[in-house]
């Protein structure tokens, strides 16, 4: 009867410790709502895998040699083979995302880049605190704050911390209405955050909605072609959205396609959650420079809208370049809500959603340039 | 650092380009 006793007897401290992570994670959806569809199905996944001996992974048994689990199968052919779970999700995410206030106010796709500046700022710091670049990169695009191009380039560059680094992405891209005004308001006067903007309505033609996701990806593929999976299926959910004739895929896209991969992704992640691995000093420190990336992302996108104001005679309000990165539309609300506690007659929801728009180009754009530079680097 | 932002930055404002040009069509098309 002693087998009885095997598991209880072969828990490590380590194993309690990530069951009180998935514990923690688990709280944080329910009763927080931090991105339940990811973080309860990565908490519950995180206990799965660190129960000992754990049939949901792989396992060596005695007289029957490996017995493969599911968590270890699913995250073999939907993430490490060719990265379908993440990018498939793009196809999705394309699809739920209107370009319009973009295309209204083509000035905004800067803001985009400019709040990527968190991405290469915390990969130097990363990289100064003695990270490989392998690991530097994948840490650093927690600051494209979009939590399936963090799992894609993570994977591609083969770093080991894959599993911080979605908890990392995650949440703090459910902290945005924290992290944000607290980055903006180091960086902006009041004075600032009063500026007003206009909004001139106007519609946009069918035919620049069609067209403009078939050039970005072309434009995208021939500068940047590592980033054309990315950009690619992104562009190709928006096309299926905007094209018209599609109303029904779009809608599968958009609803029970994403639902289907959200659920599968979370827990097929939790399969690198393995105490070995994950209770580390590395883990602490990936939690804090992801924190760093989303606020140098924040500042980055301020910094440059101050910039533009110096050459421009339509002052922008800073706070509207904050919205460049990739939360949608968390980010967007945030900016209207702070530009209206500046100034209660402020309206800046239509650029921010503009801006936040342009921050899901510029952070795909952002992974594949990472993985077009950094194997180029090592 | 440099190489990544000015990689973004190429990309992004050619398709700032883009945009300017769809836009103007449609606008030339709706007048």
């Amino acid at each position: 009867m002693s087998f009885l006793l095997d598991g209880l007897l072969a828990t490590t401290w380590k194993q309690l410790i990530m069951y009180g992570v998935g514990a923690l994670l688990i709280y944080l959806a329910i009763s927080k709502k931090l991105e339940p569809s990811l973080l309860l199905p990565m908490g519950f996944g995180a206990i799965l895998v660190n129960l000992p001996y754990s049939g949901a992974i792989t396992q060596m048994m005695t007289g029957i040699g490996e017995v493969e689990g599911i968590l270890d199968w699913l995250f073999s052919v939907g993430i490490h083979a060719a990265e379908a779970m993440p990018l498939l999700l793009f196809i999705g995410i394309g699809a739920m995302i209107d370009f319009g206030p973009l295309l209204v106010n083509p000035k905004l796709i800067l803001f985009g880049a400019a709040a990527q500046w968190g991405i290469f700022a915390t990969i130097s710091v990363a990289t100064l605190l003695g990270f490989n670049l392998v690991d530097a990169a994948s840490i650093g695009i927690i600051g494209a704050a979009d939590g399936p191009t963090s799992i894609l380039v993570a994977q591609v560059l083969g770093s080991q911390y894959m599993g911080p680094i979605a908890i990392a992405a995650y949440s703090y891209m459910a902290l945005v209405p924290i992290i944000q005004p607290f980055a903006i308001k180091l960086v902006t006067t009041k004075k600032e955050r009063m500026i007003r903007m206009t909004y001139n309505p106007r519609n946009v033609s069918k035919r620049a909605k069609i067209l403009f996701p078939i050039i970005v990806t072309i434009v995208a593929g021939y500068v940047a072609p590592a980033s054309v999976s990315l950009v690619g299926l992104l562009m190709f959910g928006n096309l299926i959205r905007e094209c018209t004739v599609l109303d029904s895929l779009s809608e599968t896209a958009q609803t029970a396609m994403v639902n289907l991969i959200t659920l599968l992704l979370g827990i097929t992640i939790a399969s690198t959650m393995k105490a070995e691995g994950f209770v580390t000093v590395q883990t602490l420190m990936i939690m804090g420079l992801g924190l760093l990336a989303f606020v140098f992302d924040s500042i980055g996108g301020v910094l440059f809208a101050k910039l533009l104001n110096l050459f421009t005679k339509n002052k922008v309000n800073p706070m509207v370049g904050a919205a460049g990165i990739s939360a949608f539309p968390m980010s967007a609300r945030v900016i209207q809500r702070m530009g209206q506690e500046a100034d209660p007659q402020n309206h800046l929801l239509m650029h921010a959603v503009g801006a936040n728009v342009a921050g899901q180009i510029a952070s795909v754009i952002a992974g594949g340039v990472i993985l077009g530079l950094v194997p180029g680097l090592l | 650092m440099g190489q990544g932002m000015a990689a973004i930055f190429v990309v992004i404002i050619i398709i700032y380009f883009v945009i300017l040009i769809l836009g103007r069509k449609g606008n030339k098309k709706e007048s």
